[in-house]
């Protein structure tokens, strides 16, 4: 949540409506969730809740990039991919919104930190960027942003289709691996019980 | 200095890569794929949220917006 938040303030130095309400709209999300799910606890309702099953393996995944191909080719910020953008997230959130309740967090992998020490890296290194323009909309050639990199390279069709294919690929992933709580299928199916399967 | 910004973005990005490479081709080296990492706050809801709405955003940051 406080990273949230943080990010959420940067939207409001950007002046971007539709940013703002969703970062703030997610922070009030998260709030409402975790008072949902500690009420269904403590009535012990949680446990009833019914998970989705989503279909495994690299066949979801090759056809989301392939849909991702699609709406590449439809255009840079066309009509289509907005429409689908906003179903897809919405689609979405129902189905991590109806996954199980907060689960017993293990051990961080050794060595977690590499890729935490890239991560944060990255953070920055965009943050100075954008500090260093001149007013938030206007992106500074001499440091630029992610965004303003990506900018050319999305307006060239192949560009665009082979970054909305990976995109689209990482949702499909992503969707069905919070969908479960990030266990493992075998793990899932032999807690089915616990989820109301 | 864009030069050396894009080269600073360019090697962070080489890293992540070498990182999930080196999870995967040398696992004895203890260094867990981006996965594995993951799984760790997928085990809460609020994070799970919080991720997908990240993951989102990215896509309609760079797509759409």
């Amino acid at each position: 949540l406080p990273i949230i938040l943080m990010a959420g303030a940067v939207q409001v130095i950007r002046r971007d409506a539709l940013d703002i309400v969703v970062f703030s709209g997610t922070a009030v999300l998260i709030l409402v969730d975790t008072q949902l799910s500690h009420r269904g606890s403590t009535r012990g309702t949680a446990s009833h809740r019914r998970m989705w099953r989503l279909p495994g393996g690299w066949i979801p995944v090759t056809l989301g990039a392939g849909v991702g191909v699609l709406l590449g080719l439809s255009g840079l910020g066309s009509i289509v991919a907005r429409t689908v953008l906003g179903l897809v997230g919405v689609l979405a959130l129902v189905l991590v919104l109806r996954g199980p309740p907060d689960l017993a967090v293990p051990p961080l992998p050794r060595r977690w930190p590499a890729w935490a020490g890239v991560t944060l890296a990255i953070a920055v290194w965009e943050l100075a960027a954008f500090v260093s323009q001149a007013d938030p909309e206007t992106g500074n050639p001499e440091h630029p942003t992610l965004s303003t990199l990506a900018d050319p390279a999305l307006a060239d069709v192949t560009w665009r289709c082979v970054l909305w294919a990976g995109w689209a690929a990482g949702l499909v992933w992503l969707v069905r691996a919070l969908a479960t709580g990030g266990r493992p299928a075998d793990d899932v199916s032999a807690a089915g019980s616990a989820c109301g399967r | 200095v864009r030069a050396l910004t894009v080269a600073v973005y360019a090697a962070l990005t080489v890293a992540l890569i070498g990182l999930e490479l080196a999870a995967r081709i040398a696992p004895r080296a203890g260094i867990p794929t981006l996965a594995a990492v993951l799984r760790h706050p997928m085990r809460l809801r609020a994070t799970r949220i919080g991720l997908l709405m990240a993951w989102w955003w990215f896509g309609w940051h760079f797509f759409v917006g």
